[in-house]
């Protein structure tokens, strides 16, 4: 090979030069940021107060369509749909953070553990995630909504069960490759613990890819409850959650299509919001490595 | 035949390169060199109309009476691949790495000729011979991935040559490639520009390489040219510093020698040697 | 080529079993005792422990495990705990729903996806190009029933062109066959494209950037011709590679669909038999869901094979 390559590889001159005008600023993270801050303060407020009793029953108005009282109508019985939207808010947003915060912990940790282990755990892993992703939280929550019941808990494990080997995944490859450098084996042989290492050296430059794929995680797992709810193997009465309002939509499609549109495009802007906040940060924090698109 | 004037490149108002005037001959061997940064490769990219859209053009291009700065795209792309061709640095790169060979060198035959699609897979073998690839009837079905560097860069060449260009523009074409397949690919340039009476433009960092197969050099630094002339008076007499600089950091200058003994040339300064 | 088939055949069997034994355990071992669950905790321990063995269930894992596996290679699994039905009968039957939606939206949003994705790449500095993105942004967003329910309000409720529910096998009658199937495959196709979409896009930017498409350029081709007759394979490559992660998702959608728009199909007896606690069914429908993603994920392999010809060499020469 010939000893020197002093052209700069063309196509990254180009890459580079395309990338500089969108780096500077991310309008994502910023509508992100808009719509999820509107989503959050809605769940908190709903702790205090939400414009009618969710469950307060109102024969007179039933399925009135949207009006200045009723900002999304109600539904069959006279409830207000704008405060069992505020209320169901609080169970999915819960059902999100548990589900993220484990597997975003377990997820870490098992990718940093393969990582840092040799060829054989390592192919072993990739064995045994493989099978970890292949199958789809939806599937998992019907198995377990079998001998444990529908409810929250089932939509939670089965949520973990899959975002737990997709993190690990996410990790491993970057993981591997900052272990990999010389400078990383330079401190090994200075007698630095692995544990060491692996916090100072690794975590800090994978903080930023864990981060993106937490907000994408966390679009992921608002959608899977929702489904998993519609489908009526969610969080189970009196707790009330979005894909709830929308199963009882559904029987009253023709009569009041706002029962369904209006949850239903909350939801979009809910999921939408952490998309955007994930596709924002990874414009922001890696130019080159958001060409390449997250999972 | 090609005349380069009042040229400028630039950027959000930097200027990156700056030549005042800059022919080549029908036939000639100009050689561009400078090292990385000097702006030859944006140069002759922009004699093709080839670079990023951001870059700002100035002045004037003329090839064969046409003005080429401004052009529209539709008449650029006929002259491209027909009138004009161009080598890249990397070969395993600049190839489709999903279409096979023969197809590939046949593209430009394809583009800007009427020709049948077997009298095309014939006249492609023919040029895969030309440029001494091996059983090229086998190498027709082959991937660029199956081939070494330098018969990649000979796929290259073949493609380059396919409509018998009179312009060829070589950007640093061995750069890339062992030292031991360079002699063989300058040899074939070389042997192609001869025999078809095709110009050559050949960029390179390195001045050896240059040498060996240039009538006439252009010595760039910082985007503009600081000397030009016979390859003999640059190479025995350079008047520029930075042209003596060049010879003096220069590894391969004693090579050239070696060199030119196996390609059989020294300094060549007329056709017919 | 072959050589590519027969590994990722080999590895996609060997991952069903290993799914296989990870479903059974998840319901072995989690939650309750079917018995109890099913007669209640006032039963009488005699009540119980009859019933757990006419079901089965008192005998180690590994016989249960083996008579199921077995089963399902020989093709009996006998009866739901309800009776109602035969269990492998059933499966058999709710298949060509289920796979008529799944291989249809996956066959229908891989080309759309191309074509939309090519599009949106080459007009990435207008703004018809990030207005695509956008739109697919969007529908990244949208749950799988709430669009179901929307196509349902504007094409069955609002022009009543569509039918919302009902299934009618392609064999007996293929023309409402295929009318009670468009809303269910457009549902689902539609999600997985706005995936597909974007990474598309980014993919052929990418492409577009790369040294072989100056070459092009530089023979004379215009930037749209080079782009698809050069770029749109090289783009496809990572699409395929790693869509088959996108893969589950979409059954997972399939699921919902087939919920929404009451299809006979698998999807839909995995929900009712959760609900009633039919451990067998909800196992083996679970193992051929399972089969159907990793089926996709060979297609998905093999699409990569016959796509870049430098993975069939590297298998060969091994």
């Amino acid at each position: 090979m010939s000893e020197s390559n002093p052209t700069v590889n063309a196509k990254q001159t180009r890459t580079a030069l395309a990338n500089r005008s969108g780096a500077t600023k991310s309008p994502q993270l910023i509508l992100g940021i808009i719509l999820t801050g509107f989503v959050v303060a809605i769940t908190i407020i709903s702790f205090f107060w939400t414009p009618y009793d969710p469950v307060g029953i109102d024969v007179e108005s039933r399925l009135t369509p949207p009006n200045l009282s009723h900002w999304f109508g109600t539904d069959r019985l006279g409830r207000d749909l704008f405060s069992q939207i505020m209320v169901g808010s609080q169970n999915t947003l819960y059902v999100a953070l548990v589900s993220t915060g484990v597997g975003l912990l377990l997820g870490t940790s098992l990718g940093l553990a393969a990582a840092g282990s040799g060829q054989r755990w390592g192919a072993v892993f990739t064995r045994i995630s493989d099978i970890g992703i292949a199958l789809p939280s939806i599937l998992i929550a019907l198995v377990l909504a079998t001998t444990l019941g529908p409810g929250r808990l089932s939509v939670i494990v089965a949520i973990s069960f899959w975002f737990v080997p997709v993190t690990a995944r996410v990790v491993v490859g970057p993981a591997r490759q900052i272990l990999a450098l010389d400078f990383v084996e330079a401190a090994m042989t200075h007698g630095r613990s692995r544990l060491y290492i692996v916090f100072r050296q690794v975590v800090p430059n994978i903080g930023p890819i864990v981060i993106v794929q937490t907000s994408m995680m966390f679009a992921a797992a608002i959608l899977i409850e929702a489904s998993l709810s519609f489908l009526g193997v969610g969080a189970q009465p009196p707790t009330t959650s979005w894909g709830k309002i929308m199963m009882d939509s559904q029987p009253l499609v023709q009569q009041a299509p706002y029962y369904s549109l209006l949850p239903g495009a909350f939801i979009v802007i809910t999921v939408l919001g952490f998309n955007l906040i994930g596709d924002g940060l990874a414009v922001l924090l890696d130019p080159q490595q958001s060409k390449k698109g997250v999972v | 035949m090609l005349e380069i004037k009042n040229f400028r490149i630039s950027i959000a108002g930097k200027t990156l390169v700056k030549i005042n005037h800059l022919a080549a001959e029908p036939g000639e061997r100009l050689g561009l060199v400078g090292e990385s940064g000097s702006g030859k490769t944006l140069t002759v990219l922009s004699i093709l109309g080839l670079l990023p859209s951001m870059m700002d053009v100035e002045g004037s291009i003329i090839f064969d009476g046409k003005e080429l700065v401004g052009s529209p795209e539709n008449v650029l792309a006929k002259i491209r691949g027909r009138d004009i061709a161009m080598v890249f640095q990397d070969p395993s790169r600049s190839l489709n790495p999903t279409m096979k060979i023969g197809r590939q060198v046949g593209e430009t035959l394809h583009l800007h000729t009427d020709l049948s699609k077997s009298a095309i897979k014939q006249k492609v073998i023919e040029l895969m011979k030309s440029v001494q690839l091996p059983d090229p009837e086998k190498l027709y079905t082959r991937y660029p991935h199956e081939l070494s560097g330098g018969q990649q860069q000979r796929v290259m060449i073949a493609m380059a040559i396919a409509c018998k260009p009179k312009l060829l523009i070589a950007d640093e074409p061995t750069t890339a490639l062992d030292v031991t397949v360079q002699q063989g690919i300058l040899k074939l340039i070389l042997q192609l520009s001869k025999e078809n009476d095709m110009a050559v433009i050949f960029v390179s960092h390195n001045l050896g390489v240059v040498q060996a197969v240039s009538e006439r050099i252009a010595v760039m630094n910082s985007g503009e040219i600081v000397e030009i002339g016979p390859t003999s008076t640059i190479l025995d007499s350079p008047s520029a510093t930075y042209t003596k600089e060049l010879i003096g950091a220069n590894p391969s200058i004693p090579d050239a020698q070696e060199l030119n003994r196996l390609l059989g040339t020294r300094f060549p300064t007329d056709r017919g040697d | 080529m072959f050589r590519v088939f027969i590994k990722s055949f080999a590895l996609m069997v060997v991952s069903a079993l290993s799914g296989s034994v990870v479903i059974f355990i998840l319901l072995r071992s989690v939650g309750g005792d079917i018995a109890t669950v099913m007669l209640g905790t006032k039963a009488t321990p005699e009540a119980l422990a009859s019933l757990r063995e006419s079901f089965g269930l008192n005998r180690s894992w590994f016989e249960q495990y083996g008579s199921w596996i077995s089963g399902v290679f020989s093709g009996n699994l006998g009866e739901a705990y309800s009776k109602q039905y035969v269990i492998s009968t059933e499966i058999v039957q709710r298949l060509e729903p289920t796979l008529i939606l799944t291989f249809g939206s996956l066959f229908i949003s891989i080309p759309v996806a191309l074509a939309i994705g090519v599009y949106s790449a080459m007009n990435f500095q207008r703004w018809r190009g990030a207005a695509v993105d956008g739109i697919a942004q969007v529908g990244l967003a949208i749950p799988q029933f709430f669009l179901a329910l929307v196509l349902v309000i504007v094409f069955a409720v609002h022009f009543g062109w569509l039918p919302a529910t009902g299934y009618v096998s392609i064999f007996t009658e293929p023309g409402t066959a295929i009318r009670s199937m468009v809303l269910p495959i457009a549902t689902l196709s539609l999600g997985i494209t706005a995936v597909f979409t974007r990474f598309v896009r980014t993919s052929m930017i990418e492409q577009m950037n790369e040294d072989y498409m100056r070459t092009a350029k530089a023979k004379g081709y215009t930037v749209r011709s080079a782009a698809i007759i050069h770029g749109l394979r090289n783009a496809a490559i990572p699409l395929v590679t790693t869509g088959a992660l996108q893969i589950g998702a979409l059954i997972a959608g399939s699921v919902v669909v087939e919920n929404v728009f009451t299809l006979p199909g698998i999807g839909r007896l995995l929900l009712t038999s959760a609900l009633t606690r039919e451990a067998i069914t909800v196992q083996s429908l679970s193992l051929v869901i399972l089969i159907i993603i990793l089926s996709m994920n060979l297609f998905m392999d093999l699409l990569y094979g016959i796509l870049d010809p430098r993975i069939r060499h590297k298998e060969s020469r091994k």
